[in-house]
């Protein structure tokens, strides 16, 4: 295939579904399209908030954010506005799915790698936890652990997130959290050479091939809840020449023996769990470490360093309507807190500065945010 | 509204493949040239502006609701009508 703006030789690894003619029209203007609901009509109703504010000051009420979007609801540009970042979401999924569908031959024919480096393993008795299975979380038809027997599912997660990377530098890899975990542990473990790691909640892979890269000598792992996103990673992780080997199984209990590991770390998926899940998450990350070993918990933002009640609701919002099943527990949890109760020693809470590769990066991390996607909210701590 | 907008879009789309069909039959166009061309920088910016001012004009009237509402939050006096 050639011509269209993205040939898939050109792409960063050639799993990733490639857009027809028209259905890269469609994904740019459906990225537009969220642009648009989220930098022009967001910021007025910002604005709107800011006059409201003061008014729930006043009132003194003991869940502001509540109150500030109960009267935020009586003007219809509001509502308006979150039905047309609901549906912009939908929309997306949509056009997505189009494109994977109609080279589904093509992906499966790709993904049967000939002599690999890594491994997939399924388990077909692999019962999802409840908060994966409840919605479809960012409305991804048929959610996480949606499985049919091929790599569909996890194409779409793939192509959905390629989306909001058109036209970016850095190409199609959204492996920014992967290399941010790898540069916080090289930040504090500069001279580590680890024989084991363990990527919980991998996804397709995209916050493991990092772990591989920055690490070439490790033995890689990487665990999620569903089959499909799992084969998916395993092909795209072969044709980016990584070893790393994929399990379906729960971050709250792995099959994995104890002191199994060197480092083990999360990417963004403590806030897609619930509370109970997290503090289990963390108890077992803590379970699979080598004595000196080192757990690493990456999420975006909390909540109280984004500073104003504006900030607060919008982030709400954006939990509900894209279905984030745990983001105020994960947002407002006392990380320093749950990493002592979990046995953790040497424990840090804070923002590491974005990587785009964990070996090479400024070892930068600090106690305040320096914003959305520059830094990434870590919580780190040794066995 | 909608129902006429899709009908129009369904037209549309039949005329241009119309239109393709003709050009390949003559020769103008090769099989699947459409599909496989690939803008070069200039002509993806223009399209971007394209895109940008459909979208825009298009969807004006929701962020002019949007100042609209501003406008009315400005206003003290409908600052305490909707106090709950
Ligand atoms: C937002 S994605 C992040 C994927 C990847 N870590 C990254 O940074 O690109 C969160 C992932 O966590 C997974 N997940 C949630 N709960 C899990 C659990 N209990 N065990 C394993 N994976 C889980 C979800 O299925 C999803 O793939």
């Amino acid at each position: 295939m050639s011509g269209i703006a993205e040939s898939r030789a050109a792409l960063a690894h050639p799993m990733i579904a490639v857009p027809t003619h028209d259905e890269l029209v469609e994904q740019l203007f459906v990225r537009d399209l969220k642009l648009f609901v989220g930098q022009t009509l967001e910021p007025a109703q910002q604005k709107i908030a800011a006059q409201i504010v003061p008014e729930v000051a006043a009132s003194g009420s003991n869940s502001p954010v509540d109150d500030l979007r109960h009267r935020m609801q009586s003007f219809e540009s509001f509502t308006t506005w979150l039905s047309l970042k609901r549906e912009s979401q939908r929309q997306l999924w949509a056009a997505v799915e189009d494109c994977v569908e109609r080279q589904a031959d093509q992906l499966e024919a790709l993904a049967a790698v000939d002599a690999p480096k890594g491994t997939v393993t399924l388990d077909a008795d692999f019962a999802a936890p409840d908060y994966i299975t409840r919605g479809d979380i960012h409305l991804m038809p048929g959610g996480n652990a949606h499985d049919d027997g091929s790599v569909l599912q996890g194409a779409v997660m793939d192509r959905g997130g390629a989306v909001y990377m058109l036209g970016r530098n850095g190409g199609m890899l959204n492996d920014l959290r992967g290399h941010t975990a790898m540069a916080h542990l090289l930040t504090v473990a500069p001279d580590i050479r680890p024989a084991r790691i363990l990527d919980m909640g991998c996804g397709i892979g995209t916050s493991t091939v990092p772990a591989a890269v920055c690490f070439p000598e490790a033995e890689v792992h990487g665990i999620d809840v569903g089959a499909s996103m799992l084969r998916y990673a395993h092909a795209r992780a072969e044709h980016l020449g990584a070893a790393v080997h994929f399990s379906q199984q729960s971050a709250e209990r792995t099959s994995f023996p104890d002191a199994s590991f060197d480092v083990v770390y999360s990417c963004v998926v403590l806030h897609e769990t619930s509370p109970e899940a997290a503090v289990n998450i963390l108890a077992e990350s803590r379970r699979l470490l080598r004595p000196g070993g080192i757990a690493i918990h990456l999420e975006v933002p909390l909540l109280h360093t984004l500073g104003d009640l504006w900030q607060e609701l919008s982030s709400e919002l954006e939990a509900q309507f894209n279905n984030e099943p745990n983001w105020r527990g994960a947002l407002t949890a006392d990380y320093g807190q749950l990493m002592r109760a979990a046995g953790f020693a040497d424990i840090r809470v804070g923002y590491q500065a974005t990587a785009f590769n964990g070996r090479t990066a400024p070892r930068k991390f600090g106690e305040a945010s320096e914003g959305v996607f520059r830094s990434w909210f870590v919580t780190s701590g040794r066995a | 509204m909608i129902v006429s907008l899709a009908s129009e879009v369904t037209v549309l789309r039949a005329r241009l493949d119309t239109c393709e069909r003709l050009l390949v039959a003559a020769k103008v166009l090769a099989p699947g040239a459409i599909d496989t061309f690939s803008p070069d920088e200039a002509a993806q910016a223009e399209r971007d502006g394209m895109r940008q001012h459909t979208l825009n004009k298009v969807f004006r009237p929701l962020q002019e609701a949007a100042l609209a509402d501003l406008a009315a939050a400005s206003r003290p006096t409908v600052a305490t009508e909707i106090q709950v």
